[in-house]
């Protein structure tokens, strides 16, 4: 795209150049957009795709998250119940060091038991603690909330 | 009066220069926070707000942290050159800083008390000749520290403040034709006389003066020399500590004695607006030194504004800028103020 023409007399008023002061004067009286985070918190969106949690009563072991995933973050293996349709997972291991928080598990899964929470201060001081097992995934991973 | 040469020359200019020495770098670290904030309310941000109340404390932790830092002289350095550079960029700054008259005389305990510290009937020249001197600075530091970004930073700075520094005097020369003094309370006195400020009749004078100090500050649009992203920080990349920071003193100090040089020369000086005009008279009550700070800060919010606003020039830009506009347009200026007081001595008499 071609620049667009200038007149000479806009040249030497500086016209272009006052236009950006004028913007960045108008800029300096909007409101900010930043939230000083460990004071005040941002609302999160409805489909925030945070700390990932499987409802283990619900779901039957398909496998379908686990062939999905793009990471191979999730094992989990299951076993035949009594009565029929009574599949259950025996243990569920979900590697959030691996995980990129794609949802596909979420999409795929016929039960809903496999979700994203809207949690999302999951840091540890060891690499093994983000291997979450079904307990912690069904009851959630221990939250800090920073405040400082 | 009492005044003697013991008070005129010795006790009262000193008195003065303790007190800018002990003002000026605690001002000069809350010129770096207004900066901090303006840049972050440009960008919508909120700027520093952890260290006290709206980070109102954050100069003196960052002054802290600057002292408590080890002092590091590269290997291969001219260790020598390399401690001295950023001294002679303090010193030159604050040095510019004695020759603004920052407010008018007042009489306290029976004695003068001159609000320019030094008042030479040259002010304006040796002005001009100090401030050049800060290039030598920023020349022996960027090669003292025997690393390429540094010297890379040196070079550009020895070009652009050459270059820019010519139009910058052509410019002031105008002005000194109008107010026929070299002196900077003689220009005040000068556009005192003449009822009007001076950038009423050199308003191109005014606005190649505003760029020109820009680019000799070294600030953006055309902070070449120091070009975060080009080369690192420029002439200061190899600095650290309280060294680093008399590079930023001297830096500001340049930014407020350019500032202060403007605004005598342009918006006459600490006089209120509009010296003659009786109706305002009702203003005489604020003293000098207030309208002196308040259109000094004004252009330190002008260079961070613009700071906030432009991207930086290409350096052929900056040169072509320079040697092709910005020299004949102030030659012309200067001609033409040449001719017109010609013009009108002869006319009027």
């Amino acid at each position: 795209m071609p620049a667009p023409e200038k007149s000479w007399a806009a040249t030497a008023l500086f016209t272009d150049l006052i236009t950006g002061l004028w913007t960045t004067l108008r800029y300096t009286f909007k409101p900010n957009v930043t939230v000083r985070y460990p004071l005040e918190r941002s609302v999160l969106h409805p489909n925030f795709r945070g700390i990932l949690r499987v409802d283990d009563d619900l779901c039957i072991a398909c496998f379908l998250c686990e062939k999905i995933c793009p990471d191979n973050c999730i094992v989990l293996e299951g076993e035949k119940g009594l009565g029929k349709g009574s599949k259950y997972a025996t243990y569920f291991y979900l590697d959030h060091a691996r995980c990129l928080f794609c949802g596909l598990c979420e999409e795929v899964c016929p039960v809903d038991a496999i979700y994203h929470s809207n949690e999302f201060e999951g840091a540890v001081f060891n690499r093994a603690d983000l291997v979450h097992d079904l307990a912690i995934l069904h009851k959630g991973h221990a939250i800090v909330h920073y405040e400082r | 009066m009492n005044n003697t040469w013991l008070s005129d020359y010795v006790i009262i200019p000193l008195i003065l220069i303790l007190a800018i020495l002990a003002i000026f770098p605690l001002l000069v670290g809350y010129i770096v926070y207004v900066e901090r904030k303006v840049l972050a309310f440009i960008q919508s941000r909120l700027g520093p707000m952890r260290v006290g109340p709206y980070g109102l404390l954050q100069p003196i932790a960052d002054a802290l942290k600057l002292l408590t830092k080890e002092d590091i002289a590269p290997r291969n350095a001219d260790v020598f050159v390399f401690k001295i550079a950023p001294i002679i960029l303090l010193v030159i700054g604050f040095t510019g800083l004695a020759f603004l008259p920052m407010g008018e005389g007042f009489e306290l305990f029976g004695y003068d008390v001159s609000l320019s510290i030094v008042d030479v009937n040259v002010g304006v020249l040796f002005l001009l000749a100090i401030m050049s001197l800060s290039t030598y600075s920023l020349v022996l530091g960027g090669w003292a520290s025997n690393s390429k970004y540094p010297l890379l930073g040196a070079l550009r700075s020895a070009a652009q403040m050459v270059s820019y520094e010519v139009a910058l005097t052509f410019t002031i020369l105008a002005t000194l034709l109008l107010a026929g003094t070299l002196s900077m309370s003689g220009i005040i006195d000068a556009q005192r006389e003449a009822g009007l400020w001076y950038i009423f009749v050199q308003p191109v004078g005014f606005v190649l003066f505003i760029i020109a100090m820009v680019a000799e500050t070294n600030r953006l649009p055309f902070d070449l020399p120091e070009a975060d992203t080009e080369l690192v920080a420029g002439y200061f990349t190899e600095y650290s500590g309280f060294r680093w920071s008399f590079f930023m003193l001297g830096e500001y100090a340049a930014m407020v004695v350019m500032s202060g040089l403007l605004v005598t020369l342009y918006l006459g000086g600490w006089m209120r607006p509009f010296p003659n005009v009786e109706l305002l008279s009702f203003l005489d009550f604020i003293p000098g030194f207030t309208w002196f700070v308040l259109k000094v800060g004004f252009f330190i919010y002008f260079f961070i504004w613009l700071r906030g606003t432009y991207p930086r020039y290409r350096y052929d830009q900056l040169m072509g800028l320079g040697w092709k506009v910005f020299i004949p347009v102030s030659i012309a200026n200067l001609f033409i103020t040449a001719l017109a007081i010609i013009v009108m001595d002869s006319v009027f008499g």
